[in-house]
């Protein structure tokens, strides 16, 4: 637990980690929550030269809404999201998912940049970023940009950002209204990354009939996903337990996930199906409560 | 019996402790650091069996910061191989601090880097060069029994490092013609104990004064002075060991490690103080790892539930380089569990593998016993279609067949299974819950109730191991207040409570005014780690026998001073008074100045000063086995009965402890307090090891669950509803009537839980042979037994 030598770099601005990121290249490494950086220093499969830390810069930590969108800083905690009344309000799913994350010393450190940036193939904001069509604004010395979130993910612990670009701001446009979100993890403690998880953004008609559905699922694979084929299953149809077994059985299909100490590869396609319909039933219920 | 239960003895009082942990000023190993200290880091084998062809330290000495570098080859020459010790049965090796030739188990210390700290010391460790030539990994015990399986250690030929038969007669004749016999395999797999701090060390080794000081976190520091002494060939005498505070041992501490031993070796070389605290990475790694038995296990019964006999062959994974037999013995003999069994047969066989040294965790060998019996005993009523409690009520040891003398020898000291189970069902609504349960299941919900009654052997004597004996001294100073200086340290037991309670029960002296000093070897007296409960069994009466001397000889300076007989005088209110006139009374203030100051008016022959020693001897043991192999290595018996309460998720496999009842009997209660603590703790710890906890090694021996990521404890979210009683029958054996109160806790959950989570699932016939119960493994069985249904 005694990480290589490495020196510490505090910019001030966005701009200043730029510049930084820019003359250091593939020797530095952001620093921000430090809540998956450090634990890997500290087994050293992490050796940064520099470290930048861009906790500290001004204007990265915050939560508004703008143009029918959250727009989160990426510097903002998991704790802040987990708490925040607007986010609370509209889009519980995605304060929910904050609070599920590790426990209280880490929700109080780490941030949603980094937890995107690290693109844990169980990470918890990667289900609701993909689910709700999050977008991720970014900079890097020839500008800023902005990364659909189901181009942001590209494979395990790797993501669409290029070695000198820095995650600023994630976009997350609000849904449609009277629709209800869940978010439903599946971890064998407390604390722990997920076997499998599933968020579920959800509206039905007086009907019955589904009028929006949008999925983000991990533990499926290597990244999270956003499974379109069960979307389309369930777009226009009435929601009812056969359907919903089905969207469960598709998903299960699908899926190709990786074996590990949370599960062997058949046992987490089942989990994955489970989370899935537990999230589309309970997601059901509150957007009929809403009617 | 008549026991000294006078306050505050058997009072809830406030842990003298838990101020400076709860504030953070308590003070560690790791707290320390004298001026000059250098810090050692350790090279460890990134494979589990290879030969070392060579070790090239060149790069890394010229490396800033880096004093001394020491392989295998350099100290084999200069130090001492290490003891393997506790029985006569284990073959004996030669065992150095560090890997020589061979390499035995993943993470096993190669070679050791001192720098100026410990961050240069670990960049110099990745600088070794070492060329390994790797040989066949044996991870699977059964395997590892087979001719032509690669020896972990070449000097011993085959795997088969201990062998224990035990047989009485006619074993066979009775399984041939009894009603039933049930038979199984099951296993207990390995897991370790995870306390707060992992190992530290801080040997300190002065030129000037040619004396050695060794800061350890250890739970045995009287022990490690004497090996200390042996393996770097330095006068005991000179040797100071230390344990300040010590966050946690639950057994793994007990033992010493090579670590532990090498460090003097190299403050002496090197004149200056030498630290090294592990990390937990290293911990799990090299940390003592316990359980990981298989049973073959077969009972035979009557119709009715009688059991007639048990028949049990053991294979145990002892690991690499296995230092005790503790494990296995304590499952050997104690497999009869609460039963009245005396036909018994055993074959235990002790394996090395290229694992993690095998050694002491709390509940060693007894928890496998009693995790094996309780379940094999289900499994039969499940068969015999007999309720879980029946089958246990007709064969528990009766109340009063006590003290009882078991199969193989051992003399049980005092208890009521029958009363205990009987409460335990009654807090538990035994009745009621068998009702909600059938209503459950017609709603699709597993429910399962599980049973057990589990009995830890506490306080073991082994010769040269565990000694037989702890010792209290205690003064009062000529201020009136009191030191205690304890044989044995603490590691969350809290002796500096609970030995104040019992001087100050005997002396008067107010429990404030007491002070314990523990866990140093130089104003202590001698005596043995603190492990397998024997704390209250022992130490505590050890205290209790100085403070009785005290109490002697301050009744007997009272007597004298106010012409009243002592037996006519009672101790109280900060005086010594006759018991039928109360304002004939002395202050304790004025009889303790007159022992130190006034010597002239002490009773004849009686020394000066307010100094006493007291010893307790572990009684109830037998250190040598009869004629038929008998023998009786603990001495008292604690036990619990257990009712927990499950759902289990036939979706996602997850478990759900809904409710967990639990009476419990360590006789008198020292402190109840402490005792509900150790008990909630423990219960925890059982919990972890029967659901989530296990140290799983891939095929080429490296260990897979080397962090709390993958080897996930249970937290404060995962406490389920916790129902704890006590019913108190007392020790006749000890003075305070006390039994061990620190491990009955943890053997509970492996059994009940799994035999709970098999009559949740009983109406798809899933049998649980294998633990921890992850949500993938029941899954599974729950699968499996679908498709075997149709
Ligand atoms: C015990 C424990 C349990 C955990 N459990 C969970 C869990 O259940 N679910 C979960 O989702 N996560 C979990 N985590 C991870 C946690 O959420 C981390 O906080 C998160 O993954 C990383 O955020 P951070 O701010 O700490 O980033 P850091 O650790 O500082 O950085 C992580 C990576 O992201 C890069 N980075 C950081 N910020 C930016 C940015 N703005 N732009 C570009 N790159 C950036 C860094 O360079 C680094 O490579 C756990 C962590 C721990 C220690």
């Amino acid at each position: 637990m005694y990480p290589a030598a490495f020196e510490y770099l505090r910019p001030r601005s966005i701009r200043e980690a730029v510049e930084l990121l820019l003359r250091h290249g593939e020797d530095a490494k952001l620093l921000a929550g430090g809540q998956s950086l450090v634990p890997m220093m500290k087994l050293r499969v992490a050796r940064p030269k520099y470290l930048i830390d861009i906790h500290r810069i001004a204007g990265l930590n915050y939560v508004r809404e703008e143009h029918g969108a959250i727009c989160i800083g990426a510097t903002t905690r998991h704790v802040q999201i987990e708490q925040s009344p607007l986010i609370r309000d509209k889009m519980s799913m995605l304060a929910q998912a904050a609070g599920e994350i590790g426990d209280a010393q880490v929700r109080n450190r780490g941030t949603i940049g980094g937890g995107l940036a690290e693109a844990d193939p169980v990470g918890d904001y990667g289900p609701v970023a993909l689910a709700l069509d999050a977008r991720m604004k970014c900079v890097r010395p020839s500008g800023v940009r902005e990364i659909p979130a189901s181009d942001f993910f590209t494979f395990a612990y790797t993501t669409a950002l290029e070695p000198d670009e820095i995650l600023m701001e994630i976009i997350f446009p609000l849904p449609p209204r009277g629709s209800a979100g869940v978010y439903h993890k599946l971890e064998k403690v407390a604390g722990d990354f997920a076997i499998a998880a599933a968020a579920v953004q959800l509206a039905v008609g007086r009907d019955g009939v589904c009028t929006s559905i949008a999925i983000g699922v991990s533990g499926g694979g290597p990244m999270p996903q956003k499974p379109a084929a069960v979307e389309n299953l369930l777009r226009g149809k009435k929601i009812d337990r056969e359907l919903t077994e089905e969207a469960g059985r598709l998903i299960q299909d699908d899926a190709e996930p990786i074996e590990d100490l949370r599960g062997s590869a058949a046992y987490k396609r089942k989990a994955l199906s489970a989370v899935l319909r537990r999230a589309l039933t309970e997601s059901l219920r509150l957007t009929t409560n809403n009617l | 019996m008549d026991f000294p239960i006078n306050p505050p003895i058997g009072e809830r009082v406030r842990r003298k402790e838990t101020q400076r942990f709860v504030t953070g000023t308590g003070r560690f190993v790791d707290d320390l650091l004298p001026p000059g200290t250098l810090h050692a880091s350790f090279t460890r084998s990134p494979c589990a069996h290879a030969r070392i062809n060579s070790v090239d330290a060149s790069a890394a000495l010229t490396m800033p910061g880096v004093r001394a570098v020491f392989t295998g080859k350099d100290i084999a020459d200069r130090i001492k191989p290490m003891r393997v010790g506790g029985s006569p049965l284990l073959r004996p090796l030669k065992l150095y601090p560090l890997a020589v030739d061979k390499i035995r188990y993943f993470g096993e210390p190669v070679a050791v880097v001192v720098a100026d700290n410990r961050y240069l010391a670990e960049d110099a460790v990745e600088a070794i060069a070492i060329d390994y030539e790797p040989l066949p990994a044996v991870i699977d015990p059964e395997a590892a029994l087979e001719p032509g399986a690669t020896p972990v250690h070449d000097v011993l030929g085959g795997n088969k490092v201990y062998k224990f038969h035990f047989a009485t007669d006619g074993i066979d004749e009775i399984f041939a013609k009894a009603d039933v016999v049930v038979k199984e395999r099951i296993r207990s797999h390995r897991i370790t104990a995870c306390p707060i701090e992992p190992r530290a060390y801080l040997a300190h080794y002065s030129p000037d004064e040619d004396s050695l000081t060794m800061w350890s976190a250890t739970a045995n520091p009287h022990s490690l002075r004497g090996r200390i002494a042996d393996v770097i060939n330095f006068p005991e005498g000179k040797i100071r060991v230390i344990a300040p505070d010590v966050g946690g041992s639950f057994g793994v501490k007990i033992q010493t490690y090579q670590e532990e031993l090498l460090l003097p070796f190299i403050s002496r070389e090197l004149g200056r103080p030498i630290k090294w605290c592990e990390t937990r990475v290293e911990h799990m790694r090299n940390g003592r790892h316990g359980r990981d038995q298989i049973h073959y296990i077969e009972m035979a019964l009557k119709k009715d539930g009688t059991i007639l006999g048990l028949r049990d062959r053991i294979i145990a994974d002892m690991g690499s380089t296995y230092t005790v037999d503790h494990s296995i013995m304590a499952s050997a003999l104690y497999m009869t569990g609460v039963y009245q069994i005396q036909n018994y047969a055993v074959d235990a066989t002790g394996v090395s593998t290229n694992k993690t040294t095998h050694g002491s965790l709390r509940g060693i060998g007894k928890a496998d016993a009693a995790y094996v019996i309780e379940r094999l005993v289900d499994i039969a009523a499940r068969k015999l279609n007999i309720d879980p409690i029946d089958i246990r009520m007709k064969n528990f040891i009766p109340a009063e067949s006590f003290p009882y003398r078991n199969v193989t020898g051992a003399l049980y000291d005092s208890g009521q299974y029958h009363l205990c189970l009987k409460r335990t069902a009654e807090i538990a609504g035994y009745e009621k819950l068998k009702q909600e349960q059938a209503e459950l299941r017609k709603k699709g919900i597993c429910r399962g109730i599980g049973v057990a009654l589990v009995m830890e052997p506490t306080s073991s004597s082994r010769i040269h191991a565990t000694g037989g004996y702890a010792s209290c001294r205690m003064r009062i100073d000529p201020s009136g207040a009191a030191t205690v200086f304890s044989s044995m340290g603490e590691q969350g037991q809290g002796h500096e409570t609970t030995i104040a309670q019992i001087v100050a029960s005997q002396t008067g002296i107010p429990f404030e005014k007491i002070t314990v000093i523990h866990g140093d070897t130089l104003p202590t007296p001698y005596g043995f780690g603190t492990g397998s409960s024997r704390s209250s069994v022992v130490l505590m009466p050890s205290a209790w026998v100085a403070a009785k001397k005290m109490r002697e000889k301050l009744v007997g300076i009272g007597a004298r001073l106010i012409g009243v007989p002592p037996e006519r005088l009672e101790i109280g209110d900060g005086k010594v008074f006759a018991k039928e006139k109360r304002d004939q009374a002395i202050a304790i203030a004025e009889i303790i100045r007159t022992a130190y100051g006034a010597i002239h008016l002490l009773p004849e022959n009686m020394e000066p000063g307010l100094e006493t020693m007291g010893t307790f001897v572990n009684p109830n043991i037998d250190y040598a086995p009869d004629d038929k192999g008998r023998m009786n290595t603990f001495s008292s018996y604690p036990y619990a009965g257990v009712i927990a309460v499950v759902d289990v998720d036939v979706e996602t496999g997850f478990i759900n402890i809904v409710r967990y009842c639990t009476v419990h009997d360590c006789g008198n209660m020292i402190n109840p307090q402490i005792v509900d603590t150790q008990q909630q703790g423990s219960i925890m710890q059982g919990i972890g090891a029967a659901l989530y906890e296990e140290l799983r090694y891939d095929e080429e021996g490296r260990l897979l669950s080397s962090t709390f990521m993958d080897y996930r404890l249970p937290c404060v979210e995962e406490v389920p509803e916790l129902a704890l009683e006590h019913i108190v029958t007392p020790n006749p054996f000890t003075p305070l009537g006390a039994k061990g109160a620190g491990e009955t806790g943890m053997l509970g959950p492996p059994p009940a839980l799994c035999n709970a989570v098999e009559d949740a699932l009983a109406p798809l016939g899933v049998k649980i042979r294998e633990t921890p119960l992850t949500p993938d493994r029941i899954l599974d069985l729950i699968e499996k037994a679908k498709s075997s249904h149709g």
